[in-house]
């Protein structure tokens, strides 16, 4: 029997009611598999059996005949042939694009320790977020510490001076990324900047929804990309002793968990209709860093990664591909990572935000995640 | 004559990876079952590690496969084997919140609420699967597996360890209670 011919020995009215509740079960949406996942299974099921045994050969598929085996044998020696030396032709031309971008950020910093976007095709109304990223970047080189230090006392003007509210999308992120080089890089002893990160945390609750995002437009609940950043900011303050950072951390982290949508999408904001690779990557990447104390956030947010496909054919975005990157890196997949890096070193053609942030947010953020493993 | 894998029934294919092992087989039957356990356990409340739990089941199978008897349907088996993989996962979740803080113990109260109205669109789909979640565990799985899934009654006996009429009485308990969900809700 199967609940079809149940239901014709109910009453007719009782029968139909549940007949329709069937209907709707059967055409709900289904959640989707990942890209990723088929791959995961047959390697881990390979891995298995290379533990316990070595039965799980490949063999040839059904109408296909043995002789092939001999040609894929020589063909398999190619290829590994040819991935070897790829490997190593990519390993020298990234560390070559590591030197050639270290000395030119550092070339092209300005004496009060910024940089200027318009220089090199940037908008100057992002002068403090590109800075802030620019120093990330530095930072990565042991042999720049006072270039960096230049820059966060010129954040520090910035942040000390900056108004509660945002009141554009350039605000925002001049805020949320110069809070985050600053959190991350200022030194611990140093108790001035200790008290400007500590005002900052401060304004950050003040201005935080009630949902518990921020947001640069009137009105919105939040914004999932700057809520990222602004939730590393809190847990990086509140690590550093900052406790009034505890709370609003606390409401970012549910607005984030809250901002997992139907599908498993992340929006720019909750509810949303369209959802992006770049803004799941972001919020994993917080949820797993920031929310670390949380088991069922860092699940969360490994379920995020799962999602993110490292060999997507794409068009060039090195913002989306910084965020995929260190999110793979935060959920220890090193394999994707590793993948995400590649195609990141290897795309071409004009960036999407490449107007706004010009060749210095793409030099900071290939740096920032060509350069090794990003926690 | 060439013989594509999606030609094979869920049986041989089965047997086509007992002896000698063949991954291709494997492979169909991920394709064909991988989406289907996924919504098995989306449905029975896993929320974030359901593609984990996809993947240990499908490795289960792949380590028991010489436990698979042809003459039982390969669907039962399969989901039998999820549905221990859930009890495991429940089990180590019990585990795990005695480690981790729960993140909102507590704190709903000290969150100031915004003044606004709950959302009051009501999508019929939602509230469909509000009703399934709302269902206790023993209820909601009969649900997925029977309604859902379209397995019979007996598979369900089989599968959750209990007899067939008892099967029976769960549908109709977690149908008629999700009824009551539904029209308390203005459907």
């Amino acid at each position: 029997m199967r609940v079809k011919e149940h239901l014709l020995e109910l009453p007719e009215h009782e029968a139909a009611a549940f007949g329709r509740i069937i209907e709707g079960l059967q055409s709900a949406p289904c959640p989707e598999t990942s890209s990723q996942m088929v791959k995961k299974i047959l390697a881990a099921a390979a891995e298995s059996e290379n533990r316990y045994g070595s039965r799980f050969s490949p063999g040839p598929k059904p109408g296909t005949t043995p002789s092939w085996w001999i040609f894929g044998a020589a063909a398999a020696v190619l290829v590994i042939g040819f991935f070897v030396s790829s490997i190593l032709d990519f390993a020298c031309k990234e560390q070559g694009a590591r030197d050639v971008a270290d000395s030119w950020l550092a070339q092209t910093q300005e004496a009060d320790g910024a940089w200027t976007p318009s220089r090199f095709g940037g908008l100057d109304a992002y002068r403090y977020s590109i800075s802030a990223l620019c120093a990330m970047a530095l930072a990565r080189d042991p042999h720049q510490p006072e270039a960096v230090d230049r820059t966060l006392a010129f954040l520090k003007v910035f942040l000390d001076r900056r108004e509660d509210q945002y009141r554009s999308r350039a605000d925002a992120y001049n805020a949320a990324l110069s809070a985050y080089a600053f959190a991350l890089l200022a030194a611990d002893g140093d108790q001035a900047a200790m008290a400007t990160l500590k005002s900052e945390v401060l304004r950050l609750r003040s201005s935080q929804t009630p949902s518990g995002g921020w947001d640069y437009e009137q009105g919105a609940s939040g914004n999932a990309a700057i809520t990222s950043w602004n939730a590393k900011v809190l847990a990086l303050a509140e690590k550093r002793g900052i406790g009034e950072a505890a709370l609003p951390l606390r409401k970012a982290l549910r607005w984030l968990r809250d901002a997992v949508g139907d599908g498993n999408a992340v929006c720019y904001r909750q509810g949303g209709a369209i959802g992006s690779e770049c803004l799941a990557a972001l919020t994993a990447h917080a949820l797993l860093t920031a929310g670390s104390k949380y088991g069922n956030l860092t699940d969360l947010g490994r379920y995020l990664v799962m999602r993110l496909d490292p060999n997507a054919a794409e068009t060039a975005d090195a913002y989306r591909s910084y965020a995929k990157i260190i999110a793979f890196d935060a959920a220890g997949e090193g394999g994707c990572a590793a993948v995400a890096r590649k195609r990141m070193a290897s795309c071409s053609g004009d960036d999407v935000w490449g107007k706004v942030g010009g060749r210095l947010y793409g030099a900071s953020l290939r740096k920032l995640v060509l350069a090794g493993n990003h926690r | 004559m060439l013989q594509n894998p999606s030609s094979f029934t869920d049986e041989e294919l089965m047997a086509s990876l007992t002896s000698p092992s063949r991954t291709w087989a494997f492979e169909e039957l991920i394709n064909r079952y991988g989406k289907k356990l996924l919504n098995f356990f989306v449905r029975s409340g896993v929320r974030y590690d359901a593609e984990d739990l996809v993947q240990q089941t499908f490795l289960r199978l792949y380590r028991y496969r010489g436990r698979y008897e042809p003459t039982a349907k390969f669907s039962t088996f399969i989901f039998l084997l999820a549905r221990q993989t859930w009890i495991d996962e429940l089990r180590r979740m019990k585990k795990r919140q005695r480690t981790f803080v729960p993140m909102d113990d507590g704190f709903a109260e000290s969150v100031p609420s915004d003044g606004k109205a709950p959302c009051e669109e009501h999508d019929a789909r939602h509230d469909i699967l509000k009703a399934l979640e709302c269902l206790s565990d023993p209820l909601r799985q009969v649900v997925v597996l029977g309604a859902i899934e379209d397995l019979s009654y007996s598979q369900i006996a089989e599968i959750l360890s209990i007899p067939e009429g008892t099967v029976k009485s769960r549908m109709f308990n977690a149908l008629a209670k999700m009824r009551r969900y539904l029209e308390k809700d203005g459907e």
